[in-house]
């Protein structure tokens, strides 16, 4: 008989690793890697900032300057062409007076190549131009403009998104439960949550009849570091081939949970699809 | 191997804010000391493997972003086993209510919920008779007597007051007994019955 010697041994309470527990290696990995919550150590200038703000820093400096560009363009434009892109756009005025005004002003008015006359703009590049009297080309940068702000807003963090997915299930909004888990997927594909996602997506999937997609969260899960819910992903493996309807692969599955987990609750059930599959 | 990192050898102050401000290093050097306590911190409160695995994640990680409040006033071991424990105990809670909606108050509940636990793994020991308490007494005692808490201690991280956990601590104690006692008289229900049997 291996009994505790003292049933009620407080000391060592905790001391002994449990069964089937995740290792400390893997445990400490995926803590570390939700841990991030500031930049590394070799970042040149390490800043509190949490990751999820460095997207939204990356959409700001990209929109300034998108609209430091779109306010420069026309001046750089301008000034690269110089006077022999003056006749250039000159014909694109379609008004008589602007053409007459700009013939005028062109061969009359000896200017620096690279400088315009001060008239010039005005007369080119009206600021509130009218459809038909600016060049297609110097449309396109008001139509991009209210564009950029547009980029996609930063994702939530990736507690808030898997409460989110919690909530619509407890709604039973399955649904509103799937885009949740697959938004956090995508926007923190790493992190423990979303391996938590993929267990719940597998059941999702299976439960709507999807056993494909199914099936390929939890091979997503057990591929990954694994972890607390190993064995329930292995049972989902399992009910999703056998509703694929792979019975070779379901009874390789069921073999290998049976030997990994010799004293499972679900042994009875499993080896009696065993023995159907045989 | 720990001994001959440079940061180890900085005050643990220091470690810890080095932690705290995103330093991976240091955040690894945190967090190798520190998941003994609290992997002790979370088989201890937890009923199954699964729940200790999490708790003691969620635990570890919040040992971690509180690094920036460490004192030094203790050791960064007892520091961060009591940030665990709240954290475990949180977290346990939160997937206690979320598995058992609408559960009847913690004192009357039974701890135990069906499917694979530590006693199906496990010799019949004192997790297996902690088990079959109420989650409140279960609580009270591993903080009390395993974790090494005082009473008032103990009423702060379960926010009941001291004559709660007296009261826990010795109902508690007492279901303990009756079932050791219990299975002195009769045996233990599956271990021995099982190899008899053979």
């Amino acid at each position: 008989m291996n009994a505790p010697t003292d049933p009620l041994d407080w000391s060592s309470l905790g001391d002994a690793p449990l069964e089937g527990e995740m290792d400390d290696a893997a445990l400490l990995e995926a803590v570390l890697d939700q841990a991030g919550v500031a930049p590394p150590a070799n970042d040149a200038t390490p800043s509190t900032s949490p990751r999820w703000a460095r997207p939204v820093l990356g959409a700001v400096v990209l929109f300034a300057a998108a609209v430091l560009l779109l306010l420069l363009a026309p001046r750089w434009k301008q000034a690269l062409r110089g006077e022999a892109d003056d006749a250039a756009l000159v014909p694109h005025v379609e008004t008589p007076e602007a053409r007459d005004a700009a013939e005028r002003k062109h061969a009359s008015t000896p200017r620096p190549p690279a400088r315009p006359a001060p008239e010039q703009p005005a007369a080119v590049v009206p600021s509130p131009p009218t459809p038909a009297a600016v060049p297609a080309q110097d449309l396109a940068p008001p139509d991009d403009a209210p564009r950029r702000p547009r980029s996609k807003p930063p994702a939530p963090p990736a507690d808030t998104l898997l409460r989110k997915a919690q909530d619509a299930l407890a709604a039973k909004d399955a649904s509103g439960a799937r885009r949740a888990y697959e938004r956090l997927l995508v926007a923190h594909p790493r992190s423990a949550q979303a391996r938590a996602a993929r267990m719940s997506l597998g059941r999702l999937e299976l439960a709507a009849g999807r056993p494909k997609k199914a099936l390929s969260h939890y091979d997503a899960y057990l591929r990954g570091q694994g972890g607390a819910m190993r064995r329930e992903a292995e049972l989902g493996r399992i009910d999703a081939l056998r509703a694929l309807g792979r019975t070779s692969a379901e009874q390789t599955a069921i073999e290998a949970f049976l030997h990994a987990h010799p004293k499972t609750v679900h042994a009875t059930r499993l080896q009696a699809r065993l023995d159907a599959l045989r | 191997m720990r001994k001959s990192d440079p940061l180890e050898m900085s005050s643990d102050v220091a470690l810890a804010q080095e932690a705290s401000q995103g330093d991976r290093r240091a955040q690894a050097i945190v967090a190798r000391r520190v998941l003994p306590r609290v992997r002790k911190v979370a088989r201890s409160l937890a009923t199954s493997t699964a729940d200790a695995d999490d708790a003691a994640q969620h635990a570890l990680l919040e040992v971690l972003r509180s690094c920036h409040t460490f004192r030094g006033d203790a050791s960064l071991e007892r520091w961060a086993a009591r940030i665990a424990t709240r954290a475990a105990l949180r977290h346990l809670q939160r997937e206690r209510k979320r598995s058992t909606a609408g559960e009847a108050a913690l004192d009357e509940a039974p701890a135990i919920a069906p499917g694979p636990s530590l006693a199906d793994d496990l010799p019949r020991g004192l997790r297996s008779y902690l088990g079959e308490l109420p989650e409140a007494q279960r609580s009270a005692l591993v903080l009390h007597h395993a974790l090494g808490y005082s009473l008032d201690e103990v009423a702060e991280l379960t926010d009941v007051s001291p004559n709660t956990v007296k009261g826990r601590l010795r109902l508690g104690l007492a279901a303990l007994r009756k079932h050791v006692r219990r299975e002195q008289r009769i045996g233990a229900p599956n271990t021995q019955t099982a190899e008899v049997a053979r």
